[in-house]
């Protein structure tokens, strides 16, 4: 069991989302932008992000960017999340191994979900 | 969306509006009968001038020719006149015949060069002056020959040159004097005939300068309304291309939003069915929330297509050419298809020669091509038919065939089979259209190229070819570090 933190506007993909992962096992938090997301960081450490891209008020990347200046929060993985053809190499600019695109299917998340809490490879902000 | 209307309005006419060759039939018309008009304006008044200068160079040298001539006969009388005078005075003084004889030739000179000039009168002092010269030289004649009648008769020698003092001297003046006029007559009308001329040719330079200053003028007009014609027309041209360029960048940005905002809720749609799936202890349940997901992924491989045939009409579709192993894509593009080819009994196979080892391409981008054609080919068919893969190394590159015992396409179809959003009408199940056109331009972006070869009722076999490499396959570019690499979901497109 994790504790895991999902940003992501879409209320209805969040929920889904969120419910998957509860039912999972896991415990996790629901933002639904990034301001709201980083208010939850600071609340809590999780072990993992599940980080839409495209968010009012704060995107994701910028989310990363911001986290990436508080050093206990700058160790925490993400996964990037979004419908974009281009997220790959978002994920890479963003400086996480880990991505998910939309629509995914539920053994996907499994997939990517266990695989970021055995390595928890730590999101590392290079944008340049 | 209406994506058909915007390939309607913004596609065919850029194709269209794109060939700069294809100029509207009038503009061409009127360009050819301007440039026609130019050449003739020129031509003409270059003729004209021509014409002009030759005429005077002519009249300027009949001129020159007839007055110069009179001149030359005038200045003959004179020294007719002065052979005359020789002669009588040598006869005078010798009383040689010959004198005689000379003084005679020399009367005889007199009178046809007097005859010449008399048939060349152009006014009435002309004609009076050569009247004064006859007149005189005659009293001068007569004068003469009767001094020299005494000579031959009583005169005594102290008489004679006191005559001739007297009766001959002055009319030899007189004569003298009435030739001079002439003369000086003569040569006023020459240089006279030399001031025309030069007249004439100010005159014809002035005309010529005008003629050619209008067709040149001329000229700069119809150049100017061409070149004003063609501006226009070009920058008619380029509006087309830059709305058209507009249009397609406007789509593929719409089509963008479009897929940003259909995949939130497509994964919605995927995570509850799966969530619905893991949790139903009903089995009927958790096929039709199966069904649910394949469904939404099915959309998303619909706006991938979608996606990928805009990037290609853009020429922006991007390929990460590595070295892949045939036979291992080739057989992951089977294992895809194969859930496909079972409930209609089709037996698919592949092969492969023994050279065939290592392709130059993106291997999704590849697994792409190979399971839409293989798709196709299930698609179309028969019951129980076969869908055959094979692979063979021609040369330089290795060449990809599927060929299926469907009923095969019309000759008049098959330059259609790869345009985009074409259907045969062939019935059958859905797509999108857009699967062939796709393999072309990911085979096409690959610098590869792609066919068909069909005749009715006898199948089809496709063709592709790619680059051969000899390098190995690096097993890092397999699809298991992202999810998103896993199978491409089976769909038709």
């Amino acid at each position: 069991m994790a504790e895991l933190l999902v940003v992501e506007d879409d209320t209805d993909a969040g929920d889904a989302l969120a419910e998957a992962l509860r039912f999972e096992g896991h415990e996790v938090r629901l933002a639904f932008d990034g301001e709201q997301g980083f208010r939850f960081l600071e609340e809590r450490r999780p072990d993992a992000i599940l980080l839409d891209v495209e968010m009012p008020i704060l995107d994701g990347p910028a989310l990363v960017n911001r986290m990436s200046r508080h050093p206990h929060l700058a160790a925490v993985p993400v996964v990037l999340i979004s419908g974009s053809p281009e997220l790959r190499r978002l994920a890479e600019r963003v400086g996480t191994p880990y991505f998910l695109p939309k629509p995914y299917r539920y053994e996907q998340l499994l997939r990517i979900l266990e695989r970021v809490l055995r390595e928890r490879i730590p999101v590392c902000w290079s944008a340049r | 969306v209406p994506i058909g209307a915007f390939h309607q309005e913004g596609l065919t006419t850029f194709s269209r509006e794109k060939d700069p060759m294809r100029m509207p039939g009038p503009f061409m018309t009127k360009l050819a009968g301007a440039f026609l008009l130019v050449v003739v304006v020129l031509v003409g008044a270059a003729t004209v001038s021509l014409w002009q200068f030759a005429g005077l160079a002519e009249k300027g040298q009949s001129i020159a020719r007839q007055y110069t001539e009179e001149v030359v006969n005038a200045e003959r009388l004179r020294s007719a006149q002065d052979a005359q005078a020789a002669a009588g005075r040598g006869y005078l003084i010798t009383r040689h015949a010959e004198f005689l004889q000379r003084l005679q030739e020399a009367e005889d000179a007199f009178d046809q060069v007097l005859a010449a000039l008399r048939s060349r009168i152009h006014s009435e002092e002309d004609s009076a002056l050569l009247d004064a010269v006859a007149q005189t030289s005659a009293e001068y004649r007569r004068a003469g020959h009767r001094v020299l009648a005494e000579k031959g008769g009583s005169a005594t020698a102290e008489e004679i040159p006191r005559q001739f003092e007297r009766d001959v001297v002055p009319r030899r003046a007189e004569v003298t004097h009435a030739i001079d006029e002439f003369v000086v007559h003569k040569e006023k009308l020459l240089s006279t005939g030399y001031d025309e001329q030069r007249s004439l040719t100010r005159r014809a330079i002035a005309t010529s300068a005008a003629v050619l200053s209008a067709a040149v003028l001329a000229c700069a007009m119809f150049a100017w309304m061409m070149s004003r014609d063609l501006a226009s027309a070009y920058r008619r041209e380029q509006e087309a291309v830059r709305s058209a360029e507009r249009a397609l960048a406007a789509r593929q940005e719409l089509l963008g939003i479009v897929a940003h905002d259909l995949r939130s809720p497509l994964s919605a749609i995927a995570m509850k069915a799966g969530l619905l799936r893991r949790r139903a202890d009903d089995e009927n349940v958790r096929k039709q929330a199966e069904s649910i997901g394949n469904v939404a992924m099915r959309m998303d491989l619909l706006i991938k297509s979608l996606l990928d045939a805009a990037s290609i009409e853009l020429g922006k579709l991007s390929v990460s050419r590595a070295p892949c192993d045939v036979d291992e894509v080739v057989h992951e593009a089977m294992d895809t298809l194969g859930s496909l080819a079972t409930p209609k009994s089709i037996h698919l196979d592949v092969r492969a020669s023994e050279a065939v080892t290592v392709v130059l391409a993106d291997r999704q981008r590849l697994l792409q091509v190979l399971t839409n054609l293989v798709g196709n080919a299930i698609k179309f068919a028969l019951e129980g038919g076969d869908v055959t893969i094979a692979t063979e190394r021609i040369g330089a590159e290795i060449r990809f065939s599927v060929s299926d015992t469907g009923p095969g396409i019309a000759s008049e179809d098959l330059p259609h089979v790869f345009d985009r959003f074409w259907k045969a009408e062939r019935g059958g199940r859905k797509g999108s259209g857009l699967g062939l056109y796709i393999a072309k331009g990911i085979v096409e972006a690959h610098g590869g190229r792609i066919w068909v070869d069909s005749q009715l009722g006898q199948g089809a076999k496709f063709y592709f070819t790619l680059a051969a490499t000899e390098e190995r396959p690096s097993h890092g570019e397999k699809p298991a570090n992202g999810p998103s690499g896993s199978h491409p979901p089976v769909v038709h497109v």
